[in-house]
């Protein structure tokens, strides 16, 4: 892999600094519910946009930025750990759902990842814990994940439509091309 | 009708493979939430386990001829969890996490779900002590 197209490097920093605005803004809504793990995850939606934009490394790569910089600016050790396992899981299990979904029905994608999410936050909490209780959770993530992923994936969808229309858009994967996005939107 | 295209197949299978652990979720809670002995008047006599990092460090009843009684549970570097224990109940008072959560989680008085305390790696659990086999068992 050769040295990164400045347009390209400088598209992919916009993008990381939104999601950490976005991931700070969130973080002082206070939490709905009195439940752990529970929350909009309101800066994965620059994940799905980048992963739909671009592909999972530079996916990757925003996400990375995003956890490491929260976890230095605001979190603690621990909150960093379950980032990271929340994050990691979202975005592969997002990457294989774009690859065999070719990057249609995003909503769904999304609602996969937050999933995911939640997942890896429960099998963090297991292993940090090791209380086996803390599993009763589960269900209670898996709902609010299919609520809250169908939230950040129908704003991601927006986001993008948003983004193709302006002038310095950042350019499409090889293989699609405007009209694409508009007739993924009225397929569902 | 025309062929499905092969992203179009996969959404379905996708969908079903999601609505298969939305469906468990919802009939778990409801099953857990809406049984009669989640609303019985008369429990047994309850035990709560307050566990730090996994480790089993108190062990309260909240029966009736308790004394209420309020104590800390450190977890070093100045983190803590103040612990109200009473009849029928128990809840975090204040604690140093950041998020509250512990706090919002209020006052338990059923062994349903578990207080937990993340940054502080805290889990109070509430189960029934007549019981010789529990009710449920979670992996």
């Amino acid at each position: 892999m050769g040295p990164m197209p400045v347009r390209k490097l400088t598209s992919l920093s916009l993008l990381a600094a939104l999601s950490l605005a976005i991931y700070a803004a969130e973080s002082a809504i206070p939490p709905l519910v009195p439940i752990p793990g529970i929350k909009l995850g309101l800066a994965n939606i620059i994940t799905l946009v980048v992963l739909k934009e671009y592909a999972p490394p530079e996916a990757f790569c925003v996400l990375s930025v995003r956890i490491l910089l929260s976890g230095l600016l605001f979190g603690q050790a621990v909150s960093l750990l379950y980032s990271l396992a929340g994050g990691v899981l979202c975005l592969l299990s997002m990457s294989l759902a774009c690859r065999l979904l070719d990057g249609h029905y995003l909503p769904l994608i999304s609602i996969l990842g937050a999933v995911f999410h939640n997942l890896g936050q429960i099998l963090t909490a297991l292993l940090l814990t090791a209380v086996p209780g803390v599993v009763a959770y589960l269900p209670f993530l898996i709902l609010s994940g299919i609520v809250t992923g169908l939230f950040t994936g129908a704003c991601a969808r927006f986001t993008l439509r948003i983004l193709r229309r302006l002038p310095s858009a950042p350019p499409s994967a090889p293989g699609e091309d405007g009209a694409g996005s508009a007739r993924s939107g009225s397929e569902e | 009708m025309h062929r499905m295209k092969p992203y179009q197949r996969n959404a379905l299978v996708l969908t079903c493979l999601l609505l298969l652990p939305a469906l468990l979720s919802a009939v778990w809670i409801g099953a857990e939430y809406l049984s009669p002995k989640a609303r019985s008047t008369e429990s047994p006599p309850l035990t709560a386990d307050v566990y730090r990092d996994g480790e089993l460090i108190h062990t309260l009843p909240l029966s009736a001829d308790e004394k209420p009684r309020t104590f800390t549970v450190n977890s070093g570097e100045g983190d803590y969890n103040e612990i109200w224990a009473g009849e029928g109940g128990i809840g975090v008072l204040s604690a140093s996490c950041p998020d509250q959560l512990c706090v919002k989680q209020g006052i338990r008085e059923d062994s349903l779900l578990p207080i937990v305390c993340l940054p502080n790696r805290l889990v109070i659990q509430i189960r029934e002590e007549s019981e010789v086999t529990p009710d449920i068992i979670t992996y």
